[in-house]
């Protein structure tokens, strides 16, 4: 009985590893290899802790988590300003290191050997030094971190994470900052996969380099891939199925080695055939849900929220003699601009002129070589894109870059401004106000859907939209950013005259509610129709600007643009 | 140009990309010495109409034809051994290797190399520019002389239909109306058929003989350049 | 002093030895935009193939590392043919091909355990001199490792540069989509990497037999030096790999001149890290 308690508590703690690892595979999108390495940090600090210094179990356990989380923030530094492959060899490397470390540092660590006599878990005066026994505290602990880790998953921070793996450069333009959410999901998986090494030390009261291999990491990895990534419960599923299947092999006559290393092969070969077969796991990520009802029936007419002091006519977002090089290209070449509250503005000029290069500049997403922005009056020139969209400038992407593998609804719930639930804290110490929120945000949701005409797309996925359905559903989610200043790059292109009939009124209506709005545009009939001021740029600065009726009249001009 | 045989005929092309249909139904027909230059605005197709041509991409539906001869889907590699050959959007060139082996790479799949020396000479003849860097790393050229490199690439074969996407993008006035000169010159000198998209339509529609003007995926205008002469009747289509 | 030009020494001969594993590694990930990681375990296996032939068949060394060259290149490219190929044509994500590559390295990597054993297999009574360069002492194996990585290189430059099948890989190298449009059949592409990569990692491995024998941890170890070497030096470029290679046997062995020698790829690491932070493409491709 007790052999099988063991195996249920090596279900718990891979339960554990699989869940946290799965926080910065699947739902971030960023591909780590050092996981093992931060399982054997939270090990081997509560080991020597309790061994060498005496320290309290759970004080030392706490110790462990708080630093393995340390590291893991140190660990995300490079994944900072590199991805794929590069933070890939980065934390192999951190993975390398640490088993080097506990190898090596024979002080501290024991070296090969390892640490042992390490003291039980004591609890309500009782040692937990049977599997039995421990199972109960490994359950409740798995099962908390579970429900923890799912809450974050649902949660408008998990929202962020899951829209940063789908487009790192559109989840800034909806006002999130990269560099936070990478860190804290890296720190927190590292934290959390502590945890599980910290009751592995006082479960087996003894650790050693061994269990903390590269192989170990590749075996979480193989049951979140089996599992499904980005879905937690198929992350304990294939916790489940990987600890108990090999177990079989214990019942054919094996040498204890060759059994091990069977079981080792067993797992890379159910990784190709998972990635060959079902490459989404046993339970995919799901990407639609069912509405909850009261939100549905709060979701009324849209009204865009009143500004409080709006002039008419007023600069808002300008720029000023901008500049900007690449190498030897010039995709700026002194852009002066000035956008005005309530008018829209086209920017129309041939390709590579310079327009998208403008929006760039002035949401942050470059900085210019030379020359300032200003919003208001204030200069915002060096801000990074995030905080310029809180400032209430957003914009959209030419190529739309829209969170594919999440539903429609999801899309526009994450541009939200000011959400409680994008900060952890809240998420676990105001789940209240974070769910009324939420709940508030959905109606708002609905109603911008609705507005746009994708109410009834809302719980699908947004790959499955058509092109002219995605165009809309990007000024849904410039809408949600309740953003005053709005640029959208090449809003109209490509659709169909229906859909236009539809968008320009939706645009006109922001201009008449005091919004700033921007766009570029090649359809000349077009910006007549929607601009009240056109901007011609060539060759990287504005060369005129006024009415479209005005601009279209200056023969030069339509003959430069018409080439 | 009398003969008007036609060289390419495209029928009912369909083209997506997942779910979304981005060439609709498409159907043209280029002639052997046609200049057939393709309009239209930034997302229209005319992109991915061409790299389905070429078997860069695969249709849904439709069938291309070459010679009447059913070349749907066929790899780039079986495209370029039969005559056509095609210039990609951008400079698209081997930014790490030099003119001269950007140039003998556009003829890779010619094994006997020594009857290219004459073709070198005549693209630099059309590209003087090209002899005087020969030895330079093509990325470090600007963006037209870059330009011109494409085109030469796709030359070494003296290909029979030449495809050309958006030649004049991002260079400067006097190099797109080079870059013009030089497709009239292909056309007259190796009789070799284009097939061009352009944005820059004052320079690109006087040498055309043939137009068509795509938007989302459909055709809006298909006839002679003559009849865009008139600007309104040009905006109207763009 | 001495012990400066000593460990400069060892630093050139493990450079060489990591620069031979880079620029293998490097051709396969630099034309295909795959990282095999299964490129350690079959330097591995080659290692432990020509150990078979020449410790249980009695074959010469020579004709030992020429059949496990053939093997090795046979392996990488049954590796492409049958696992990453059917990914990457289906249009999965890197990602799903890395996973698949780490699959791989832990089933070739165990299966080679259970078929050979754990404990280290060394060659029997092979014997190399030792020299004396002023006071500086290298043996046979240190000196060999150094030639026939530079041999390896020059021959490698020269078939990249004036081969055809040479060109066409550069071509894929630079530009993927520009070589399919000029006609290069860009999966033979892939495949000759394959076999010329996994037949530089089999005379790596052949070096490695000679110094300290095969063992199981070997794999591991070689496609990691040989993806820091890369991605130090800068993907894509073969002469970056070899830089990066003799950098990082560089560093590593001027380390030992304060440090005890267990601690060496903690410093490779902390080259890493600064690198990485420093300069993300890699020291050779800059901007």
């Amino acid at each position: 009985m007790d052999y099988f308690y063991h195996v249920l508590v090596m279900f718990c703690l891979y339960a554990i590893l699989a869940t946290s690892f799965n926080v910065v595979i699947g739902l971030a999108g960023l591909f780590a290899l050092s996981h093992a390495a931060f399982y054997a940090i939270g090990a081997y600090t509560t080991a020597i802790l309790t061994t060498a210094y005496g320290v309290p179990v759970f004080v030392a356990m706490a110790i462990g988590v708080v630093l393995t989380a340390a590291v893991g923030a140190v660990a995300a530094l490079p994944a900072l300003r590199v991805g794929g492959h590069y933070l890939v060899v980065v934390t192999l490397a951190l993975q390398v290191i640490v088993i080097d470390i506990l190898r090596n540092a024979q002080g501290l660590t024991g070296g090969p050997d390892g640490i042992s006599g390490i003291p039980r878990i004591v609890l309500f005066g009782q040692s937990l030094s049977t599997p039995g026994s421990f199972l109960v505290l490994a359950a409740i602990v798995a099962t908390a971190i579970y429900f923890a880790l799912r809450l974050l998953a649902v949660s408008p921070f998990g929202r962020a994470l899951r829209a940063m793996r789908e487009n790192e450069l559109a989840v800034q333009s909806v006002g999130k900052n990269v560099v936070a959410l990478k860190l804290i999901a890296f720190a927190l998986s590292a934290g959390t996969a502590a945890i599980a090494g910290s009751l592995l030390a006082h479960y087996i009261a003894f650790v050693s380099p061994q269990s903390f291999s590269i192989d170990e990491t590749i075996l979480v990895l193989a049951m979140i891939i089996l599992g499904g990534t980005g879905n937690l419960f198929g992350a304990v599923v294939g916790a489940f199925i990987l600890v108990l299947l090999p177990e079989i092999l214990k019942f054919l006559d094996l040498p204890v080695g060759t059994a091990d290393l069977m079981r080792n092969a067993f797992y890379g070969l159910m990784l190709i055939v998972i990635l060959r077969f079902r490459p989404e796991g046993l339970f995919p990520e799901r990407y639609r849900y069912t509405l909850p009802a009261e939100a549905e029936q709060a979701a009324g007419a849209f009204q865009l929220t009143p500004l409080a002091n709006f002039e008419n006519g007023a600069v808002t977002l300008a720029g000023e003699n901008l500049h900007k090089n690449f190498g030897g290209i010039v995709a700026a070449n002194g852009i002066d601009i000035e956008l005005r509250a309530g008018l829209v503005t086209g920017l129309i000029g041939p390709n590579g002129a310079g327009k998208t290069t403008a929006f760039n500049l002035l949401t942050g997403f470059l900085t210019p070589t030379s020359g300032t922005i200003t919003l208001r009056g204030r200069p915002i020139t060096d801000r990074r894109p995030h905080r310029i969209v809180h400032s209430g400038v957003a914009r959209s992407f030419q190529d739309l870059k829209l969170f594919r593998r999440m539903s429609v609804l999801d899309n526009v719930l994450v541009a939200f401004p000011n959400q409680f639930g994008d900060k952890l804290h809240n998420v676990y110490f105001r789940p209240g106000a974070v769910a009324a929120q939420e709940r508030a945000n959905i109606a708002r949701a609905l109603e911008i859907l609705e507005f746009v005409g994708l109410r009834e797309r809302a719980s699908q996925e947004a790959d499955g939209l058509s092109y002219a359905e995605e165009k809309l559903l990007v000024i849904a989610r410039l809408l949600a950013t309740e953003a005053e200043v709005l640029l959208l790059d090449e809003p109209l292109s490509g659709l169909d005259p229906n859909t236009l009939a539809r968008v320009l009124p939706i645009v006109r209506r922001l201009a008449a509610q005091g919004r700033t709005v921007c766009l570029i545009e090649h359809n000349l009939d077009v910006i007549r129709e929607v601009c009240d001021v056109a901007a011609y740029l060539d060759g990287g600065r504005v060369l005129t600007i006024g009415r479209p009726e005005e601009l279209m009249k200056d023969p030069q001009l339509l003959e430069r643009y018409i080439q | 140009m009398t003969a008007r045989i036609p060289l390419l005929e495209i029928e009912g092309l369909s083209v997506s990309y997942g779910k979304r249909q981005i060439v609709s139904d498409l159907s043209l027909t280029v002639r052997e010495g046609d200049i057939f230059l393709m309009l239209g605005h930034n997302g229209a197709g005319k992109t991915t109409l061409l790299r389905s041509i070429f078997g860069l991409l695969k249709p849904s539906a439709g069938r291309v034809r070459y010679h009447g001869a059913d070349i749907t889907g066929r790899s780039p590699k079986d495209n370029v051994r039969d005559g056509i050959c095609f210039v990609p959007q951008g400079h698209a060139v081997f930014k790490r290797l030099t003119v001269h082996e950007n140039l003998m790479l556009g003829a890779f799949i010619v094994e006997d190399k020594s009857i290219l020396a004459p073709r070198i000479e005549a693209i630099n003849e059309l590209f003087p520019i090209l002899s005087e860097r020969r030895d330079q790393m093509a990325g470090t050229m600007s963006g037209g002389q870059q330009q011109m490199l494409a085109i030469g690439i796709a030359l070494m074969l003296a290909p029979r239909l030449l495809i050309l996407d958006e030649p004049s993008i991002g260079l400067a006035p006097n190099l797109v109306i080079a870059v013009m000169e030089s497709i009239v010159k292909i056309r007259q000198s190796l009789g070799t058929t284009i097939l061009m998209v352009e944005q820059n339509v004052e320079k690109s529609l006087p040498i055309a003989t043939d137009t068509m003007i795509m938007r989302t995926g459909r055709t809006v205008y298909l006839g002679l350049p003559e009849g865009l002469s008139d600007r309104a009747t040009l905006i109207q289509y763009l | 002093m001495d012990l400066i030009l000593q460990l400069l020494a060892n630093g050139i001969s493990n450079g060489s030895q990591y620069a031979l594993l880079g620029i293998g590694f490097g051709l396969i990930f630099g034309t295909t935009g795959i990282v095999h990681f299964a490129y350690g375990p079959v330097f591995a296996a080659s290692a432990y193939v020509m150990w078979w032939l020449i410790a249980a068949l009695g074959l010469p060394f020579p004709v030992a590392v020429v059949l496990g060259m053939a093997f090795a290149a046979g392996f990488g490219v049954l590796a492409y043919l049958v696992i990453y190929e059917p990914l990457v044509e289906r249009g999965s994500p890197s990602f799903v091909v890395l996973v698949a590559s780490l699959g791989l390295f832990i089933v070739i990597a165990n299966t080679l355990a259970i078929v050979f054993g754990t404990d280290a297999k060394t060659l029997p009574d092979f014997s190399y001199g030792i020299y004396f360069l002023g006071d500086v002492v290298v043996t046979g194996v240190q000196i060999a490792q150094v030639l026939v990585f530079m041999a390896v290189a020059l021959a490698l430059s020269a078939f990249l540069k004036y081969g055809t099948w040479g060109s066409a890989i550069r071509a894929v190298t630079d530009n993927v989509d520009m070589a399919r449009i000029v006609g290069i059949d860009t999966r033979k592409v892939a495949i000759v990497v394959f076999a010329i990569g996994s037949m530089i990692s089999a005379i790596a491995a052949a070096n490695l037999l000679v110094r300290e024998g095969a063992s199981t941890h070997i794999g591991f170890f070689a496609v990691f030096y040989a993806f820091i070497a890369v991605v130090v030096g800068g993907v894509g470029s073969i002469r970056g790999a070899a830089i990066g290679g003799l950098l990082l046997g560089l560093v590593e062995s001027t380390g030992m001149w304060k440090l005890p020698t267990e601690w060496q790829s903690t410093i490779a690491f902390l080259v890493l890290f600064v690198v990485m932070l420093w300069r993300p493409t890699g020291l050779l491709r800059g901007n």
